[in-house]
């Protein structure tokens, strides 16, 4: 680690609740300030649909009362996943399952 | 010399299938077992169904196989288990008691008309110029046939161990198959190694009840069975306790006695059933965990503990057991155990479940790396209704896709994937699962079940008259509509843009069912009230249905675009090697498979579909 920038350092308390709003800000303009200067430009056409399939689903995802249909909102959420997998690369349902039962035990 | 169309060999779940699902195909067939006894035999736990796995025995009976009819007269607790989560998740499951569900089994098989079972034992397959043409018992009498149906299960180099203790057997009790496992080795199939296991079991009158919670069966059992109405059995509880620190600590000690942990088992187990020294060693986060107590039946003496299968050695199992509430005094009458089987890697079979490089020859079950009698069950049915077909000179085989059923997804999976690990059905591995829902898998299969020949009269009858049903009432939906002045009347909701809607439109919520309509629309009570739920379920998932069509559809385009097996994929421009490597390896049939291949990616797919393309149209391999 090099030398620490006087100006980067940020003194907070979370038990007194200081200067967090602060650092906050900080971290906020720092993140910014990486922000491309020109939004990225989907150059295919199959690209621009598979982004669009995939913030319509997450919008319905967001309204979905989970209460009644939890399973309409995964659908969603599955194909938002779907759609920026056949951009990116699919998500294998292997590794799903690895997550769910590293941490987990289905009973029956 | 004896002859049939079609030997079956093994009476476990995936056998007594296939054997039923041919001889309902009309063919001749035989049902060959090691021990007449066992048929229907629920070698490790005593239930049917459960998440995923409830969906497959749905769409088994859809197709007029056993294994639903025989829980719904042999269940002892029946449970919806994801109940709040939405009828496309739901996951029918029943405990069963053993004697009961063996019995009803038995007694479809003897009622099964072209059906011989044969107690016996296979020592070897007869091929010819690689296409099946009998089987050799022990005995040396041959018989001759078309198609064999290979499930064997466990049987194949079964060891079983406790501690550092071994025995050859494929159960608990039941010798192992060494010569045919010897025979199928020398058949060249890529042969590997699983393992799973299965707890002690417990006396019932050692267990301290108080203690422990109990929980209840649903109020009002909903059968598996599409043929039945109601459940007759006698519904008990199933008790519900908690290892704990103390049982963590002697398992922990004594870990290195386990054969998994000593290195003396090499196959690999299922993550999603570890046992409980594997729970306590890779969740060391948690002190305790559930297991459940379930008997064996009305009558039995025996307790099954659903949650610690282990292969510790028996003075260990003795010690860690006693520790957990309830269980201080405990008997144990079984020990537990874990068993290492041979299998056959299941990406050597077409989607038929034939193996590909040996006709007439099918496999399914355990044999091909699954877990579960669920799974076993439903490869049964489909490979007997295969191996009949067999039978005819240009066979037109059954198969199901990932869009049609969840033994669609199961055989899919297995021929392009392979079995790492033991293979168990999840609902999470289906593309399509508001479409593939437990609730609906007559509608789904029934019909393509009848048109293969493979459902018996009663079903065809009673499916017919429900279908029509379901239409009529469908089209008495459809002409309801109502303006939203009427829609405010009745306090149901109405849309401020001033359209009308109709019955289904309202129903799409969920929030409302087909009787909160009755005031405003009476014509709606000419609906049998038996189709209620399944209307609302279909109109539920309507909207979602349609969206889902479309991403249907893109798969059976992909599905139906065959990789002609000569292609060479190091041809194929702008892959990458691995890519290569895995195309070399797998060999896909279709590029709705490759692009299912974990590793293989979008781009990938897309270069191999344009070299596809542009190949001169020369006749494309096809299974179908």
């Amino acid at each position: 680690m090099g030398k620490l920038n006087k100006k980067n350092v940020h003194e907070i308390s979370i038990k007194e609740n200081t200067g967090i709003d602060q650092l906050i800000k900080v971290i906020v303009k720092q993140l910014k300030s990486l922000d491309p200067k020109e939004n990225a430009l989907l150059t295919r056409e199959r690209h621009v649909q598979a982004v669009k399939r995939a913030s319509d689903a997450l919008k319905r995802a967001s309204l979905t009362n989970l209460n009644i249909n939890p399973e309409l909102a995964a659908e969603d959420l599955r194909v938002a996943a779907t759609a920026i997998g056949s951009i990116t690369n699919n998500i294998d349902v292997e590794e799903i399952l690895d997550d769910i039962f590293s941490s987990f035990c289905i009973g029956k | 010399m004896k002859s049939f169309d079609v030997i079956v060999i093994g009476g476990g779940h995936a056998g007594i299938e296939a054997a039923a699902a041919s001889s309902r195909m009309g063919s001749k067939t035989a049902l060959v077992t090691m021990n007449i006894e066992t048929i229907g035999e629920m070698s490790c736990n005593p239930a049917i169904g459960g998440l995923g796995k409830g969906h497959l025995v749905r769409e088994i009976d859809a197709l007029d196989g056993l294994m639903a009819r025989a829980i719904d007269s042999s269940g002892i607790q029946f449970r919806m288990l994801n109940r709040s989560r939405g009828p496309a998740v739901h996951g029918p499951r029943s405990q069963a008691d053993r004697k009961l569900y063996k019995k009803s089994i038995n007694l479809l098989l003897k009622q099964q008309e072209n059906l011989s079972i044969i107690e016996g034992t296979i020592k070897d397959l007869k091929i010819t110029n690689k296409e099946i043409k009998g089987v050799v018992l022990q005995n040396d009498e041959v018989y001759l046939c078309k198609s064999v149906v290979l499930t064997t299960g466990t049987f194949l180099g079964g060891i079983i161990h406790i501690g550092d203790e071994k025995i050859s057997a494929g159960r608990i009790g039941d010798k192992s198959s060494e010569i045919l496992s010897k025979k199928i080795r020398q058949l060249g199939l890529p042969i590997g190694r699983l393992k799973t296991g299965t707890p002690p079991r417990l006396e019932k009158s050692s267990i301290d009840w108080k203690k422990v919670e109990m929980q209840s069966a649903d109020p009002v059992p909903v059968p598996f069975s599409f043929l039945n109405s109601d459940i007759k059995v006698k519904q008990i509880e199933c008790g519900i306790t908690r290892t704990n620190i103390h049982t963590h600590k002697i398992i922990s000690d004594n870990i290195n006695l386990s054969p998994v942990y000593s290195g003396s088992i090499e196959g690999s187990g299922p993550r999603y059933c570890p046992s409980i020294e594997d729970k306590v060693n890779r969740f060391n986060n948690k002190d305790s965990h559930q297991v459940f107590l379930e008997p064996e039946g009305l009558d039995s003496s025996l307790v099954y503990p659903n949650g610690i299968s282990t292969s510790l050695p028996k003075h260990v199992q003795d010690n860690f057991v006693k520790t957990i509430v309830g269980l201080e005094n405990v008997k144990i009458s079984q020990y537990g155990y874990a068993i290492e089987y041979d299998y056959m890697d299941p990406r050597a079979l077409n989607s038929s479940l034939e193996v590909k490089e040996i006709k007439g020859l099918f496999f399914a079950g355990q044999i091909n790396g699954t877990t579960g009698y669920e799974e076993a069950a439903a490869q049964g049915i489909i490979a007997g209704i295969n191996a009949s077909i067999k039978l005819n000179n240009n066979p037109k085989w059954f198969l199901l896709d990932r869009s049609e059923a969840y033994i669609g997804v199961m055989i899919d999976d297995l021929i392009t994937r392979g079995a790492p690990e033991p293979y168990r059905m999840f609902t999470s591995r289906a593309e399509f699962r508001l479409l593939l829902r437990s609730d609906n898998a007559d509608q789904r299969l029934t019909e393509k079940g009848i048109k293969f020949g493979v459902v018996g009269n009663k079903r065809k009858v009673l499916w017919n008259i429900k279908n029509n049903e379901l239409k009529h009432a469908n089209e008495i939906m459809d002409k309801l509509t109502a303006k939203p002045s009427e829609l405010k009347k009745y306090e149901l909701p109405f849309t401020r843009t001033g359209q009308s809607r109709k019955p289904k439109d309202i129903l799409s919520s969920g929030e409302y069912h087909i009787k909160d309509l009755f005031s405003l629309w009476p014509d709606l009570k000419k609906i049998s009230n038996n189709l209620h739920s399944q209307l609302e379920t279909d109109c539920r998932y309507n909207v979602y249905l349609k969206r889902q069509q479309e991403d249907i559809n893109a798969y059976q385009k992909e599905n139906n675009i065959n990789i002609p097996l000569n292609v060479d994929f190091n041809k194929v421009k702008g892959l990458s090697n691995e890519a290569r490597d895995i195309l070399n390896n797998v060999k896909p049939n279709t590029i709705a498979q490759a692009a299912k291949l974990p590793g293989f990616n979008p781009t990938s797919t897309l270069l191999l579909l344009r070299y596809l393309k542009k190949q001169p149209k020369e006749k494309n391999f096809s299974e179908n």
